[in-house]
């Protein structure tokens, strides 16, 4: 689907559910802000950026139009107020991931760039911003880089809130992925680029031996699958301790869960809302 | 396609090469035990590692490589030409090992990657390599700075060392690589895939745009990159990119092709 | 293709087996340490849990999404004895090789780098081979190595002294791969090119003859297994010992001997000229 600006879309507006009580609990974790203050100042986010500009392309109007394009199209359409330096980088693997505290930047592997198609970049770039829309890129960037940085804060009483800080912060974060995937999903305009994105960080290519050739719906059906492994009790405690340190949800429940939203109307329901605005 | 006859690495590497390895030769112990090094590593790789794991791609097995590799040889001068070893891995980086039969280890990576003229510039910081000389050192470098910096002291000021002069020889390399394809369109497009743009994005028309990026961005780079490029063996890729661009307009490359032409 | 119709073959993989992994199976199915293991992946429901990661986290190939890779699977397991026929999952991944694990569910896992240029025929002879390997038991110790290698899982009690007899079986499984891999295809450039799938273009691969005595590849496998000197053997231990699998070098050259010395005889009663 084509359309412009969303102007003044809100991240509460396509936000998951559950995602605002996760938060909630984040914020309930004492010495929170001190804790902020110090990740700020000392936190090892600051390294990561010289490597960037020194090692990494960087994707402008005029060093890339192509692709300045497809990412100007991604903050357009979702009303970002500034724009965030995006820096292309030498990987094999498929990911991007956005860091930078308050002067945020986002990082696409090449591999992406290559294979993806427009749609699907729109989708993956526009979950990055999600991130940053949100206004908890902060939190978000504590829970990748969290480890042993915390602990060794010279804060009285760390090490009680540290631990109790990392399961409420991971657990938002994957909450999080959740509302960052809705957002990658109004940027592409499209849900169903979104779910062949997350096809492919499981591995579904299209273009390789005859005959093997994946759609959203075996996506959809391998969930079902997954989730039946998940009735009884043995399987519900093992998905939760398997899950309980993983900073991203299942990538077969993302899928699903892109699929429940466009189901329950209100993918389109904002569609509507802010396309028919555009004159 | 000017055939370079003659042209010797001292012409064209970079000036702060050679006062790098002038520092690296100041310590003797640390020669002689790169040197003894250097030997084990070459049984390693030689007769261990690359006979072992990759498959020796000969001249009737892939025609259109052989007779690239050839042609850079011919235009740097440099001979016998290398036997080409393949493996599997997604890196850029051909590595390289000198003596009376050269060996290349070539990842497949490249081959799908680059284009045919690409693969002349890649190719070409390869044979200038072998030309200087200086490839089991920077090898080495690679290897063995993490190993050095475990000795305190001694141990990372020599590391220190050889990581600036790995820097500096990779910048002669680059230059190589340039007098192999004669381009710099060509030589600055495999700088920026390697930098991670993909060709289907890469838009050679827009080179000099992308220097005064690489421009502005050195003008905002910080104590905390000055102190990771202490450990780098590599120059950074956008300051590889730059580098080339500035040797390319100083003069001295026309100077170096029309002496030759 | 091969002059005879090789679809007839039904045979034990323990007929072919190659006898050094045969022994390296054997010390670790008879060792105190690997039934400790398999009773703690049991307690545990480690294979259980191994299932929901792949299944959330991998593409799965099924009837619909890969016919001809499920039907290979099928009529792999057919032709080795396999009662269960193992689920397929798809990886994005650099390496190309191939890996079946489990114990009661076995699994195959595939990387798209090897199935974007790989022949069909080429990649039935590496299903195959990993299939052969059921009736073997390489699912569970496979899968028991790899619980041992990530850290913590398996107690060291367990895990340290199965280390050393997991290291010493990747000496020799992949040999025993190899010749499923040939009487699964019955061709042996195409059996070559299939184990080397991956590593260099296979329309490289293709226009060379390993069956050629003479063959560059063949020299450069001489070259490697008659290095001599101190350091040259040691370097080959040291590695071999570190490597996940075996020397490609050494594997043509266990091939090559396979197929003058035995291979007819094994397949003959199997063979009908078409």
């Amino acid at each position: 689907m084509e359309y412009g600006r969303l102007k003044g879309i809100k991240t509460e507006e396509y936000e998951y559910p559950g995602e605002e009580t996760a938060f909630s609990l984040v914020k309930k974790v004492p010495l929170l802000d001190k804790i902020v203050a110090a990740y700020l100042k000392y936190g090892n986010w600051m390294l990561a950026l010289p490597e960037v500009q020194g090692d990494c392309f960087r994707v402008t109007e005029e060093t890339s139009p192509e692709a300045y394009r497809i990412y100007k199209t991604a903050l357009t359409r979702l009303d970002m107020p500034s724009e965030y330096p995006l820096f292309a980088k030498e990987d094999y693997e498929y990911n991007a991931y956005t860091t930078g505290g308050s002067a945020p930047y986002i990082v696409i592997h090449s591999s992406m760039l290559k294979n993806l198609s427009e749609e699907e970049l729109l989708f993956t770039l526009g979950h990055e911003l999600g991130h940053i829309k949100s206004g908890h890129l902060i939190y978000y960037m504590m829970a990748q880089g969290f480890g042993q940085f915390i602990v060794n804060l010279p804060i009285p009483g760390i090490d009680k809130a540290a631990a109790a800080l990392h399961y409420a912060l991971i657990h938002w974060v994957r909450m999080q992925e959740y509302t960052a995937d809705r957002a990658g999903a109004l940027a592409a305009g499209s849900i169903e680029a979104g779910q062949v994105v997350l096809g492919r960080l499981l591995g579904a290519e299209n273009d390789l031996l005859d005959g093997v050739h994946f759609t959203r719906e075996d996506f959809l059906e391998q969930n079902a699958t997954f989730e039946e492994l998940n009735q009884n009790v043995v399987g519900k405690m093992i998905s939760a301790v398997l899950i309980m340190n993983q900073k991203h949800p299942w990538v077969v429940n993302r899928i699903q869960a892109l699929e429940k939203w466009k189901n329950s109307g209100s993918y389109q329901a904002l569609l509507d809302k802010y396309v028919s605005s555009l004159c | 396609m000017v055939t370079l006859t003659g042209l010797q690495v001292s012409e064209y590497s970079h000036p702060d090469e050679n006062k790098a390895m002038q520092a690296l030769n100041k310590t003797k112990w640390l020669k002689d035990l790169l040197n003894w090094v250097s030997d084990k590593n070459n049984i390693y790789n030689l007769k261990v590692s690359i006979l072992g794991s990759c498959i020796e791609v000969t001249e009737s097995d892939m025609p259109e490589l052989y007779s690239l590799v050839s042609e850079v040889c011919r235009t740097l001068d440099y001979a016998p030409v290398p036997r080409i070893y393949m493996y599997h891995d997604s890196v850029f980086d051909i590595d390289i090992f000198p003596g009376v039969k050269p060996v290349l280890k070539v990842p497949d990576f490249i081959v799908n990657e680059f284009d045919r003229e690409m693969l002349r510039f890649q190719f070409g910081k390869a044979v200038s390599a072998l030309k200087a000389d200086t490839c089991q050192m920077r090898m080495l470098a690679k290897s063995i700075r993490l190993t050095m910096g475990l000795i305190p002291g001694l141990g990372t000021a020599a590391a220190v060392l050889l990581a600036d002069w790995s820097r500096k020889a990779g910048l002669t390399e680059d230059r190589g690589g340039l007098l192999a394809c004669q381009d710099l369109r060509t030589a600055e497009r495999a700088l920026m895939r390697m930098a991670g743009m993909p060709l289907r994005y890469l838009d050679s028309d827009r080179i000099s745009e992308y220097i005064k990026a690489c421009q502005d961005s050195n003008q905002v780079s910080s104590l905390v990159q000055s102190a990771m490029t202490l450990q780098r063996t590599e120059v950074w890729n956008n300051d590889r990119i730059l580098e080339l661009y500035k040797w390319h307009y100083s003069g001295q490359y026309d100077d170096i092709i029309e002496e030759y032409e | 293709m091969n002059q005879y119709n090789i679809h007839n073959i039904k045979i034990n993989p323990a007929d072919f087996q190659h006898p050094m992994d045969k022994n390296a199976t054997r010390l670790i199915q008879s060792s105190a340490a690997f039934r400790k293991c398999l009773e703690f992946i049991s307690k545990q429901s480690l294979e259980k849990q191994m299932q929901c990661i792949y299944r959330s986290s991998l593409a799965q190939l099924t009837p619909k999404t890969a016919p001809g890779i499920c039907r290979m699977a099928e009529e792999a397991c057919e032709m080795f004895g396999a009662e269960t026929v193992p689920e397929l999952f798809l990886q994005r991944s650099y390496t190309t090789a191939v890996t079946m694990m489990g114990i009661e569910k076995p699994l195959i896992l595939l990387s798209t780098e090897l199935l974007k240029d790989i022949k069909e025929e080429m990649l039935w002879g590496l299903i195959a081979a990993e299939i052969s390997g059921i009736r073997n038991g390489f699912g569970e110790i496979r899968f028991a190595e790899w619980l041992c290698d990530s850290a913590g899982i398996i107690p060291a009690v367990i895990s340290r002294p199965l280390s050393k007899l997991f290291k010493e079986w990747h000496k020799y499984l992949q040999f025993s791969h190899d010749r499923a891999a040939l009487i699964a295809i019955g061709d042996f450039n195409k059996t070559m090119c299939a184990v080397l799938a991956g590593e260099i273009p296979m329309e490289i691969l293709m226009r060379m003859d390993f069956s050629d005595p003479n063959c560059s590849y063949m020299k450069q496998s001489r070259e490697f297994l008659e290095n001599k000197g101190h350091w040259t053997e040691t370097l080959r231990d040291i590695k071999a010992f570190s490597n996940e699998g075996v020397f490609y070098a050494a594997r043509y050259v266990n091939l090559y001997q396979f197929m003058k010395n035995e291979y007819w005889d094994i397949t003959e009663d199997f063979m009908e000229e078409i």
